[in-house]
């Protein structure tokens, strides 16, 4: 389903992601851990073609996606959801706005069935009584929970998680990791949920990744001695790329 | 020093270029403000609104004081009863429209790139591209073609104040009478001066907007750059009007 071809990735003259290959199936939910800045959010940017890569391919459902337009690139986007850290939701819009949005911009569906969806999907994350509050007006787990059920209205075929539960006290972010389990029970969608904490899908998830100093250094079952023996912090790599001559010129 | 003036111009130049295929995209799809007809009506709401006081106090201010200064300067010729003719072409032809311009550069460029700047930085711009949305069509279109629309009507109204503020101060304080600093108005402007003064609004509008949302758009930095690119849209568009305004002048002059 998803498929990256010896990636590389330098920006700012550090190698973020040095020849990385990896491969998720249809179904699979996976984890991916690394120390803050490792590039573990940049992956789920690369996955969507926010960014491009220096070097390798990137294949999402069998297609290549490096060499394609934004244009080109939308259709496929729309069978993704990705959940930001951030929460990223539209200040100016509702939380039922926002949670309907995708579906008004993606959809045919008439206001009511949009209507319908979306308080069919805050019922499931308990925020019906809140439809028209605004993003500013709630605290940042439920903002996390709005997130999520925006992203799984459109019925993605697969869900990116960007650190789920980042800023998240322990009360909130045990409810948000339930809903995470739910909503693959329920959809049996692909998922790949990067984070710093993995303690808490421990339960969750089937395979586990860890991106350590630009490369995957682990691929495998979820392995709790492994990650202790996880190194926390670990500095990207200063380079220089070769073909810049004016590089080459100012360092003679 | 010869790498580092090449590594200035290559950058500008790809600036320039990045901001042509901008403004080539926007341009393109200025059609989809009927698909996203609700934002493009609350923006030219919003930047109607936000920009009516500040030109509408700048208009009559200036307008008073250019003429009593005129009235004042042409009163020792005798010339006072030509003032109403003066006042309209100068408000009509220039004032209006550069006052409306340069009012609106701050007020829009501001709003714009503060307002796009803040979903970039919050990742609201990248929610966008991630499901799908291109943010062109769903919020640069619309705020563009907004600032674009709204310079007429605005102008229209500087230039109807202008002259009305004008007349205030050339009966009150220079003791023009009423039906001869009328009848002067009446004489003076033409339809070419009328077409001149509503030619230059409306690329204003555009170059106000495609600076301000370009700037926001590619913003990089932070709260802190935020600030630096609201300082530059402010800066650049106003130059940018001034500059236009010189440009479109002399091509007028020249073909009319």
């Amino acid at each position: 389903m998803i498929a990256f071809d010896s990636v590389s990735l330098c920006l700012n003259n550090r190698n973020i992601l040095k020849n990385i290959s990896f491969m998720i199936n249809r179904g699979e939910t996976a984890v991916l851990v690394g120390s803050s800045g490792a590039g573990k959010s940049t992956i789920l940017r690369l996955i969507l073609g926010l960014l491009k890569p220096s070097s390798g391919r990137i294949l999402i459902m069998g297609r290549d996606i490096v060499p394609l337009s934004e244009k080109e690139l939308n259709p496929i986007r729309r069978k993704f959801s990705l959940v930001f850290q951030s929460g990223a939701l539209f200040d100016s819009l509702t939380l039922e706005q926002n949670v309907g949005f995708f579906l008004a911009e993606n959809s045919n569906l008439s206001p009511q069935e949009i209507h319908d969806q979306v308080s069919d999907i805050m019922k499931f994350f308990g925020l019906e009584n809140f439809m028209h509050y605004y993003p500013a007006q709630i605290s940042g787990g439920m903002r996390k929970r709005v997130s999520i059920a925006r992203a799984v209205v459109t019925r993605p075929e697969v869900l990116l998680y960007d650190e789920p539960t980042a800023g998240l006290d322990p009360l909130a972010a045990k409810k948000v990791v339930h809903l995470i389990d739910q909503l693959q029970q329920r959809f049996n969608v692909t998922s790949l949920i990067v984070t710093h904490e993995i303690h808490h899908f421990a339960n969750v998830v089937n395979r586990m990744m860890m991106l350590k100093n630009g490369i995957i250094s682990y691929d495998g079952g979820f392995d709790l001695s492994i990650l202790e023996a996880f190194e926390e912090t670990e500095s990207p790599v200063e380079c220089i790329p070769e073909e810049e001559g004016i590089y080459a010129d100012i360092r003679e | 020093m010869k790498v580092i003036y090449s590594k200035i111009v290559t950058k500008w130049l790809s600036e320039i270029w990045s901001a042509l295929k901008f403004t080539f995209r926007t341009l393109l799809n200025f059609r989809q403000i009927f698909r996203y007809r609700a934002e493009t009506i609350k923006q030219l709401y919003i930047l109607g609104n936000q920009g009516l006081a500040l030109v509408i106090l700048s208009t009559v201010f200036i307008s008073i004081v250019l003429t009593l200064e005129t009235g004042k300067k042409i009163e020792p010729f005798g010339a006072k009863l030509m003032l109403g003719r003066v006042v309209v072409i100068a408000v009509l032809r220039e004032l209006g429209p550069l006052i409306t311009g340069l009012m609106m550069a701050g007020r829009i460029g501001a709003k714009i790139v503060s307002e796009i700047g803040n979903m970039v930085l919050t990742e609201q711009v990248d929610a966008l591209r991630a499901y799908g949305t291109d943010p062109i069509k769903r919020l640069i279109a619309p705020r563009v073609f907004a600032a674009f629309a709204v310079m007429l009507p605005l102008t229209f109204i500087a230039d109807a104040l202008g002259i009305i503020a004008g007349s205030f101060s050339a009966i009150t304080l220079l003791d023009v009478d009423f039906d001869f600093f009328w009848i002067s108005v009446k004489q003076g402007p033409s339809i070419k001066d009328l077409l001149v003064g509503i030619s230059k609004p409306p690329f204003f509008g555009l170059l106000i907007g495609m600076i301000s949302a370009y700037l926001g758009y590619n913003l990089k930095g932070g709260s802190e750059g935020l600030g630096l690119a609201a300082t530059k849209a402010v800066m650049y568009t106003s130059i940018g009007v001034l500059l236009m305004d010189f440009l479109l002048t002399i091509i007028i002059i020249s073909f009319f």
